[in-house]
Parts: structure tokens; sequence; C-alpha cells
């Protein structure tokens, strides 16, 4: 699956990564690359720095938030 | 406050939105000499059961996006357990006629889900789109109306 690499580093980091929860952590392949205060700015700099790479924005929670539909809709994953 | 008024459509509250590559990404498309994707257009239902807005992967795929994040989502079909979706950011434009003054949001961070496309569906715009926005439904008359 695409961005598996960069959920794995987010997980195994996120013992540290909770002291800032509510922040934007920019990770790609292995590495954290920076904490930034909105979505915006992460992805301008993931962009900015990896350009066309895959690289992973996730606001970081010490407790995943779970979105609901109540539609019968099929989530999907893209594979890598 | 710019807003608009639709006559309800057969599956409901559905307006046209434009879906396009994020400011970003458009960057580093052309930082790289590749040809960014035309912008689509699509149909999108006003669903307030939907708490983030979601995109059928046909339309990301034209986009040719790659994914930037991933949620979890609980859906009657997913059963009781959550189920991981991919999500992408785009830019988001929602419109009634070309002369209105559209709904624009940037960085959209939308979820992969497949929809109801033979309903004509490409999108629900979910209570993240909602949340910026006064969005009256009045059966009475058959219609609804977008604030924003």
């Amino acid at each position: 699956m695409a961005l598996e690499k960069e959920i794995a580093t987010y997980n195994a980091k996120l013992a540290e990564l909770k002291q800032h929860e509510g922040k934007y952590v920019l990770i790609q392949g292995e590495a954290v690359i920076d904490l930034f205060a909105s979505y915006d700015d992460a992805l301008k700099e993931g962009y900015k720095q990896f350009g066309l790479t895959p690289f992973l924005v996730k606001q970081i929670h010490a407790v995943e938030p779970i979105y609901y539909f109540t539609r019968p809709i099929t989530p999907v994953r893209k594979t890598a | 406050m710019p807003h608009f008024t639709l006559t309800l459509d057969a599956p409901g509250p559905v307006v046209n939105a434009v879906v396009a590559v994020s400011d970003g990404r458009r960057q580093a498309l052309e930082a790289a000499q590749q040809p960014v994707p035309t912008q689509q257009i699509v149909r999108a239902l006003i669903d307030t059961g939907a708490s983030h807005t979601s995109i059928d992967p046909t339309v990301l795929a034209a986009l040719n996006l790659t994914p930037t994040g991933t949620i979890e989502i609980v859906t009657p079909s997913t059963g009781t357990g959550t189920h991981t979706a991919d999500t992408y950011d785009v830019d988001f434009k929602i419109y009634a006629s070309a002369e209105d003054t559209p709904l624009a949001i940037s960085n959209l961070r939308v979820s992969a889900c497949e929809l109801f496309l033979k309903q004509g569906i490409h999108a629900l715009i979910g209570r993240d789109i909602l949340s910026r926005c006064v969005f009256i439904y009045t059966g009475s008359t058959n219609s609804f109306t977008v604030c924003f």
C-alpha cells in the first residue's frame, strides 16, 4: 500500500510525537522531517523538499480520530 | 455573503464542483516538467451524514494524484471496525453557475471512497466543508441554499 513505510514510521515514533498533539508531522520514508502548526504549511514543505516523491502529512493524535459516513461507501487504498 | 440556491435533485442537494491538483503539487509537477492534469468537473452530493469530504477514486486517478495521508473511517459497509482510506490534497470549488462566486478551498484533504457513479455522484461534501458554510434545506420549496 502507498505510504506504508511512512505510516510505520509514524506509529513507531508516536510515543515521542504525542507531546506535540494537534500539530502536523511531515514524514518521508523512515525520517521525521519536521512539525508544523497547519496542514497547509506541512504540505508546502513536503512538496518543496520531496516534489513528486511520496510523503506523509499527518496530524498528531494520541488516539486516532474516526470519521463517519452514514452511506455504505467503500474506502480505497492505493497500491504502492 | 455569497450564496446560491438550487433545486433539489433526485439524489438530494447536488452541486457542481471543480476538483484540481493543489498548488503545491502543481508546482512540483512543473518543476519536474510534467503536465498538470486538467481539473475535473464533478457532481457532488451535500451529505450531512459524512464527517469528511470524499471523492471517487476515478476522479483522483484522472488527476494522477499520490496520497499524502490516511484516515480511519466507519461506514455501514465496514461493519463495526474501522477501515483505512487514503487521503489526498486537492483544490476544491463549489459553484451554482459560472457567473457565481465559487466556494473555493485550497489544500482540502479528501478521502478516496468508491461512491455512487451510477447515480452520477462523484463526491460527497461532508461536514468539513459545511463547517465553513450556512446550509439551508428547504424541503417545502424543494430547494437548498449554501451561504459562505
